[in-house]
């Protein structure tokens, strides 16, 4: 892997610590209350979760880079750097998708729709950048089958952050903005 | 667990957010709770039963088949 790709990866994980850290700051200065016993409780569901999808997610990963490199006739790898580095990007979109969906069962639309969605959309749209220098390099040398794999697993995040974020929009209208 | 918290809030001329406001809780957790979705602790719930003033076997109610 080019360092210069391994740099901007890590610094794109440290960037979308740092920012979903601010936002989470933000919203707590903001609303004080927000970190009450049940947040804590839909937090730690959510911690749980993504580490059980982080860990399968990581696994499959594994098992078709595996299976790309063996179908290349390529020696097959325990552990690599790239299963690694997927498991802890996968753990970070996890974490976010799996407190939206928490968040989203415990309260409906109106919880995350009225204080959440940004710092959740600010990680999610932070963590991307972890693949910019990913994409812009084009595919990883030998690992294509695992760029593929990691891909997969934006698309179909962001496309299950739209939907939820669709369906909270729509239910947060239809309860009439959401307040009691 | 059923509750009477909505209806003791009502009771007391309270909005869901004003209750959240003296309980130090989100206005969500008061709006889980009053629909059954979210039992609370009970610390919360001597807290409310305070603030009710009212034995907390009124405010909660167990229920067998759960």
């Amino acid at each position: 892997m080019p360092v210069a790709m391994f740099a901007g990866m890590i610094t794109g994980i440290l960037f979308a610590g740092l920012v979903g850290l601010v936002a989470s700051r933000v919203n707590q200065r903001r609303n004080p209350e927000a970190e009450d016993e049940r947040m804590a409780m839909v937090k730690a569901q959510a911690g749980s979760t993504a580490l059980r999808i982080a860990g399968g997610v990581a696994f499959i990963g594994w098992v078709a880079d595996n299976l790309l490199a063996y179908s290349r006739g390529e020696a097959i790898q325990t552990i690599t750097p790239w299963s690694i580095m997927l498991l802890a990007i996968v753990a970070i979109y996890d974490l976010s998708l799996a407190y939206f969906l928490h968040q989203y069962s415990a309260d409906g639309g109106e919880e995350v729709t009225k204080k959440d969605v940004a710092s959740t959309a600010l990680t999610a749209a932070a963590t991307l950048l972890v693949f910019i220098p990913m994409i812009a390099h084009g595919e990883f040398r030998g690992d294509r089958g695992l760029y593929y794999v990691m891909i997969g697993t934006i698309v179909l995040q962001v496309a299950a952050v739209l939907w939820l974020l669709f369906k909270a929009r729509r239910s947060f209208r239809s309860a009439g903005g959401g307040h009691a | 667990m059923r509750n009477r918290i909505r209806e003791l809030r009502e009771a007391a001329g309270l909005t869901q957010e004003e209750l959240a406001k003296r309980l130090k809780v989100t206005r969500q957790t008061v709006h889980a709770i009053e629909n059954d979705k979210y039992n609370p602790t009970l610390a919360l719930a001597f807290k409310m039963a305070r603030l009710f003033q009212q034995p907390i076997e009124e405010l909660f109610i167990y229920t067998e088949e759960e």
